[in-house]
């Protein structure tokens, strides 16, 4: 009697829990099915750019003209990315922008790591002045300097060369905030006890606080890459000579050049989205980590 | 001999000083200097009158479709982070930082392509029944095909900042919000916003005034009629009519509506 009693109650447990638990567990999926439904959209929205450069290069010239346009191409033309290639001197392009990028990404580093230490650990007259000065050129609209820039550069008889075109981009003054975010960061224990062991401060910079620091100079080395890589307007503006011409300047004068070509123009920009791909695939981790570790604090 | 020390670490320092002094804060005070000549070269202020006879609702329009696409950015980007610190998503997070790689012409190209009058969105929603394709409405050339292309351009720098904001508040903060049966909406709103206040207010102001000082995405969206972005004008007054005077003038307006929104940032920043 007892234990059919018991077996009753369990039953009606049973039966209360499930009659309790589906609603909120359909509630649950819902909410999820409406997540993955956003997350999807969302990504779609953000992939369509790149799966258009990336279908458009294999289209043929009618085919990318076409309206409205097609989502895969009727044809896959690998031969756009040969006729890409040679219609324009691309090796040329990509040496000297794999050039420019490095050079720029080595002295931003080291220009950034000085700087943002300085910034962080040293005591000078008139250091919060100068930063302040520093933070003010990053709300500095590129266009408004653009011209006076120009005319620095053609005085210093820059024009035409990769000093023009690698100089100007070795101070990174975003670098320099996030670096120095990060150093403030480190406890002041660690410094004053390698101050006590007879480190210097450069020994405690290169000992210490750079190898501490690898992502977020891993950040600043990808920001400054991608920003070289991808820079359009300077190299168009200092540059004449189709010899010192960037990538990017590269793709314009291809369109203008060859006409319209919209598919042979994706193609060339589809082999000039690759190396950074890859690198930033390479480097995610670190990259992201780097940014979360100085957290962009105030 | 710290002193010392100092001022020799002082000099290392000065590559970089001076780099950003030259090639940016020099060419500034030349703009700035320059926005008060005419083109004899006097003092004046008819730049200035120049600029607030002609290009007030410009300069109305710029704060406004900046200001319009922060809010998408932040809007999505915070719920996205949200979503991604709580529960991990790294194909997600990746296909959200692909607008890092993409270039400038192939966004405008793509941009005009989704958003035309007989483009893939258009053709798209046509296909529901929602609008006509013989009369189409056009998002491209409008102040919201802007909006949109700026802040699909900074949705990857967004949900970096963002989601490394959101990474340095500590596990713990979360495993206790959890305990009391906060969802990931709650955990976001309650918990990761709120301890990343001054680093979303610091991402916040690098995004608006880089999206105020946008030029090839209007370009290349933005139709030739009725108000331009501040940007476009200056480029417009130098190549076509040779005006440097009123372009300087609109240049410092611009990077003052900029340094407005930064005040709040450099009183962070010089804080520590």
């Amino acid at each position: 009697m007892t234990s059919q009693r018991y077996r009753s109650l369990a039953k009606g447990e049973r039966a209360r829990k499930r009659k309790g638990t589906w609603q909120p567990r359909l509630l649950r999926w819902a909410g999820m099915a409406l997540i993955y439904a956003l997350l999807t959209l969302g990504a779609l929205t953000m992939v369509f750019p790149f799966y258009w450069m990336v279908t458009t290069a294999f289209k043929s010239i009618q085919e990318a003209l076409m309206f409205p346009p097609t989502l895969v191409p009727t044809e896959w033309l690998w031969s756009n990315f040969r006729e890409a290639w040679e219609a324009a001197p691309f090796p040329r392009y990509f040496a000297n922008t794999t050039f420019m990028a490095s050079a720029s990404t080595l002295g931003t580093i080291i220009t950034t790591v000085l700087a943002a230490y300085a910034f962080a650990r040293m005591r000078f007259f008139g250091k919060t002045v100068l930063f302040i000065l520093f933070m003010a050129t990053m709300m500095m609209p590129f266009e408004v300097i653009l011209i006076p820039n120009f005319l620095i550069i053609k005085t210093l008889k820059w024009y035409n060369t990769f000093l023009a075109l690698i100089v100007p981009w070795t101070a990174s003054v975003f670098g320099i905030f996030l670096l120095r975010q990060f150093y403030l960061s480190l406890p002041k224990e660690l410094f004053d006890a390698a101050v006590i062991d007879g480190c210097s401060h450069f020994r405690f910079l290169w000992n210490v606080a750079v190898p501490l620091s690898v992502p977020a100079l891993i950040t600043v080395g990808i920001f400054s890459f991608l920003g070289s890589w991808n820079s359009l307007l300077w190299p168009l503006i200092v540059t004449s000579n189709p010899e010192m011409r960037p990538i990017q300047v590269g793709l314009t004068a291809f369109q203008s050049e060859a006409g319209s070509y919209y598919n042979r123009m994706m193609a060339a920009a589809t082999l000039a989205v690759l190396p950074i791909v890859a690198m930033f695939l390479v480097a995610q981790k670190q990259f992201v980590e780097g940014i979360a570790r100085t957290g962009l604090k105030g | 001999m710290r002193r010392l020390e100092n001022a020799f670490w002082f000099t290392f320092a000065v590559p970089t000083v001076g780099i950003v002094l030259v090639l940016f804060f020099a060419p500034f005070l030349y703009s700035a200097f320059g926005s008060f000549q005419s083109k004899s070269g006097q003092l004046t202020l008819d730049n200035y009158a120049l600029v607030a006879r002609l290009y007030t609702k410009d300069v109305l329009y710029t704060v406004g479709i900046a200001a319009f696409s922060l809010a998408i950015v932040l809007f999505i980007g915070i719920l996205l982070c949200g979503y991604l610190r709580v529960y991990g998503n790294k194909l997600v997070e990746f296909l959200f930082k692909i607008p890092l790689f993409v270039p400038f012409v192939v966004v405008g190209h793509a941009m005009r392509v989704f958003l035309a009058p007989h483009g893939i969105l258009n053709s798209m929603v046509a296909q529901i029944g929602l609008i006509n394709l013989d009369n189409p409405p056009s998002l491209a050339y409008s102040w919201l095909g802007i909006s949109l292309a700026l802040a699909w351009k900074n949705m990857a720098m967004a949900v970096l900042l963002i989601l490394g904001a959101f990474r340095s508040v500590h596990e713990t903060y979360l495993e206790a919000a959890r305990n009391f049966g906060a969802g990931a909406i709650r955990q976001t709103l309650d918990v990761l916003l709120p301890m990343s206040a001054s680093s979303l207010a610091v991402a916040s102001v690098l995004m608006f005034t880089s999206m105020l000082a946008s030029f090839s995405i209007p370009l290349m969206i933005g139709g030739g009629k009725g108000a331009q972005m501040t940007m476009i004008d200056v480029y417009y007054r130098i190549t076509y009519q040779g005006d440097y005077g009123a372009a300087n003038a609109l240049g410092v307006v611009s990077y003052l509506l900029a340094s407005g929104a930064a005040i709040y940032y450099l009183r962070t920043v010089t804080r520590k």
